[in-house]
């Protein structure tokens, strides 16, 4: 197009240096703590090993497939995610905004999380949470209140750990692309390699056959069951920062020629290599926390933050020898993992209002980030786990899943699968077919629509987690609601005149 | 399941052990005089019934009766059928143990003063295995048992060795309650019902069972030295069965190693083939390192 190059001036301030940055950074993005504390439990529950098998079909299924619906889309409008969806469809553009502010929500309290895992590592050297790490989780470091009302005040040592998060993301965003690639050098291996280390100690522990034998045993009769198999797309889904508009936004920053296809197979196979190492690490030290209290491993299996916060420093306290340097080691990694996911987040935010008022990257970004560590102080209160929860629970179950779903319909229907199947092939050495559009036009809104169903309606009937009804309107369905509206109504916002200018490139004039 | 359910199951339960005679029962031995013998019990029966029954209504004040039904669940004599009521009433009522954590405390230890009054048909042992073969039950009863403390336990543990052919089946159950349980005094009472050859087959045999998930290298050890001695049939074939769960449990199966070369192959396999597919392209074709996309 012949605005494409007033586009590339105004737009994205730094390109990805190297492939591999890109291929780091969009790693680093999918990677995070739920690989470790999320994909483990969902395997176990859902059929052990015979887990691989939906997960792997929701992976060639839904999972690539996405993946490369994302970075054509955001590699053709070389914009964020908001931007791009304005340039496939006008009216679409509050479609980008919803990812964007549901992956804003999602930072706030994320960042919280990292903040506790700052508070653990300083205990790691001393095992300083004791024989009771579960206590000193919620007592001694959160000071738990008794429910959401009870906010209680801030707790200084949560917020200075989500002070320091925040820098930590600002630093490493803060020229882009950029800086990004450099970070990522370094975030992206490191977890891996002390992913590694600890998959090697846990093996190498005993009892871990046991911890293996469950999350590896396969169930077949599961295979029947089809819940199993929308855990499997869900898992998938969650799991590889899919509909956040961060991989519309890093594969913006991708030079014209790149290998969509390639990428996205790249990056979806690390993140579930991931997940399966992750999975042998996190189980076979089960294992040996099981067999040394004579229980089974499903007695002392958690998810979520009880497996990282107090299951897994239980087992560190037994470790036989160096426990303070592996403890050090587990959190460093939850660290790593989780600050390019982090950031990840904040840049898609930060692209979309750069794009969005044509202003400097510098203030917008710290805007976002003060906005963003304000909002987190919420969680950072003796209150504040119970609202993580609760914002958690809906903001994935509701923001998330529909930003999907409204993804699939906007790109796959309104602006035509084909379209960017066919951009997505141009320079791709591994060229997508007719059944891809298939698959982003049917299959997947389709999984997608069964699932928030099936959510909605559990949802109704069950209200979450046994909340009150106004902390659960108000952290649940509130902030759902509020994304929404404010969806509309930054798609409204009057646009940086220079906006108008840019359009797609590649392909775009030819069509 | 509601109050008034519960308070109806346990009455329907209370009337049957009223009625049958001879088949063994999980809440202890039928009691035919209940509420028929002397007219001063008949009163406290029907008074002790009625209680039940209105705690059984909606809106219930249980807490502010929780003693009388503590002392109707303690009283070996009572009917069991109404203990069984009473005790599930008095499972509702949970004192906080810890920060936040509440636990049905006064029913642990009724139960455990149940026991300590000698329980000669084993009732305490017979409602636990009842509960846990309800919906979510095993749990429950589990949580129970690990709240009889101390020498509440020791009772308990007495409680299931106690002679009484008619609780036999209540007590097998209770055994597996205890393997629910899990840990180091679970593993520790399976052990010692087991190695007591003044027990009964069937509490030895369900103990080695219950054991064998939590055994691990110390269970194997354990069940190897058991095999050694005079075992009865039944009993042997337990430990050798218990033997393959232990190893079955502690090392990876067949199906897990398949699984997990599944994983490792398509995977990191997978993930090193197209990597070596991109890199092989940069260095032929356009977007080496430094090219900036361009060919």
């Amino acid at each position: 197009m012949s605005d494409t190059p007033k586009l590339l001036d105004s737009g994205p301030p730094a390109k990805w240096n190297r492939r591999s940055a890109f291929i780091l950074a969009a790693i680093g993005s999918a990677v995070g703590l739920g690989n470790v504390w999320r994909f483990p439990f969902v395997c176990y529950e859902n059929g052990g090993g015979a887990f691989l098998i939906p997960y792997l079909v929701a992976l060639l299924t839904a999972g690539i497939p996405l993946m490369i619906l994302e970075f054509s889309l955001g590699h053709k409008m070389a914009s964020g995610a908001p931007l791009s969806f304005f340039k496939a469809r006008k009216n679409s553009e509050w479609v980008g905004w919803l990812m964007v502010l549901v992956g804003f929500v999602i930072t706030a309290y994320y960042a919280v999380i990292m903040s506790w895992c700052f508070n653990y590592l300083i205990q790691s050297f001393s095992l300083g949470w004791g024989n009771d790490p579960g206590g000193f989780f919620t007592d001694k470091l959160l000071h738990l209140s008794s429910g959401p009302d009870e906010l209680g005040g801030l707790n200084w040592p949560l917020v200075v750990g989500l002070a320091l998060t925040w820098i930590a993301i600002y630093f490493a965003i803060r020229k882009g692309a950029k800086s990004v690639g450099k970070v990522v050098l370094v975030t992206v291996p490191l977890p891996w390699l002390l992913l590694l280390i600890l998959a090697v100690r846990g093996t190498t522990l005993e009892g871990a056959g046991a911890g293996l034998n469950y999350f590896l045993n396969p169930d077949w009769s599961k295979l029947l069951d089809p819940g199993v198999w929308l855990a499997a797309y869900g898992q998938i889904f969650f799991s590889l920062s899919l509909a956040f508009g961060v991989m519309i936004t890093y594969a913006s920053f991708l030079p014209r020629k790149s290998d969509i296809n390639n990428n996205a197979i790249i990056i979806s196979l690390s993140n579930c290599a991931t997940s399966f190492i992750a999975g042998i690490t996190v189980f076979s030290t089960l294992g040996f926390l099981a067999m040394g209290a004579h229980q089974t491993v499903a007695g002392v299996m958690e998810s979520g933050p009880g497996l990282v916060f107090a299951v897994y420093p239980m087992i560190l306290n037994q470790l036989p020898f160096w426990p303070g340097f592996f403890a050090a080691i587990f959190f460093i990694m939850l660290l790593t993992l989780g600050i390019d996911s982090a950031f990840s987040l904040v840049e898609a935010s930060a692209e979309a209002w750069v794009n969005k008022l044509g202003l400097k990257r510098k203030p917008v970004l710290i805007t976002v980030c003060v906005i963003a560590f304000a909002f987190g102080l919420l969680f950072a209160t003796d209150g504040g786990l119970y609202w993580l929860d609760i914002v958690d629970n809906f903001i994935n179950k509701f923001g998330l899943i529909l930003g999907g779903l409204f993804e699939c319909i906007v790109l796959g229907w309104l602006y035509g699968a084909r379209k960017l199947r066919e951009y997505a092939n141009r320079d791709s050495e591994i060229k997508i077919g007719r059944w891809w559009d298939f698959l982003v036009k049917y299959f997947t809104p389709a999984v997608l629509v069964v699932t928030f169903g099936m959510d909605l309606v559990k949802t109704i009937t069950e209200p979450y987690g046994g909340y009150p009804d106004w902390a659960l309107f108000a952290g649940g369905w509130g902030v759902v609601a509020v994304v929404f509206v404010l969806s509309f109504v930054f798609m409204r916002i009057r646009a940086d005149k220079n906006r108008a200018l840019a359009g797609e490139r590649g392909g775009g004039a030819d069509e | 399941m509601s109050r008034s359910t519960v308070v109806l199951l346990a009455l329907i339960i209370a009337v049957a052990s009223a009625e049958i005679e001879g088949p063994p029962t999980t809440v202890g031995p039928p009691r035919l005089e209940s509420g028929t013998a002397a007219p001063g019990r008949s009163a406290r029966y029907a008074e002790r019934r009625l209680l039940v029954t209105r705690m059984g209504e909606k809106g219930a004040d249980i807490e502010g009766s929780a003693d009388a039904l503590a002392e109707i669940v303690a009283d070996a004599s009572e009917d069991p059928g109404l203990r069984a009521a009473a005790a599930d009433l008095l499972g509702l009522v949970t004192v906080e143990v810890a920060d936040g954590e509440e636990l049905p405390r006064i029913l642990a230890d009724a139960l455990v003063e149940a026991a300590l009054d000698g329980d000669p048909g084993g009732w305490t042992a017979g409602y636990l295995a009842e509960i846990s073969r309800r919906k979510d039950g095993a749990v429950r009863a589990a949580l129970v048992v690990g709240l009889m403390v101390d020498g509440g336990l020791a009772e308990f543990h007495r409680s299931l060795a106690l002679d009484g052919r008619l609780a036999l089946e209540a007590r097998e159950a209770a055994v597996g309650v205890i393997g629910a349980l899990e840990g180091d005094w679970a593993y520790e009472t399976l052990a010692g019902l087991a190695d007591a050859p003044a027990l009964p087959d069937g509490i030895r045999t369900a103990a080695v069972t219950a054991l064998a998930p939590i055994g691990y290298d110390e269970g194997r050890a354990f069940l190897r030295n058991l095999a050694r001695q005079d075992l009865s049939p039944g009993l042997r074939k337990a430990v050798e069965e218990g033997l393959a769960t232990i190893d079955r449990t502690q090392y990876m199966t067949p199906g897990a190693w398949i699984m997990f070369a599944i994983g490792v192959i398509l995977l990191f396999g997978g993930s090193v083939l197209f990597i070596s597919i991109a890199i092989r392209r940069g260095k032929k074709h356009i977007f080496s390192d430094e090219s900036d996309g361009e060919p």
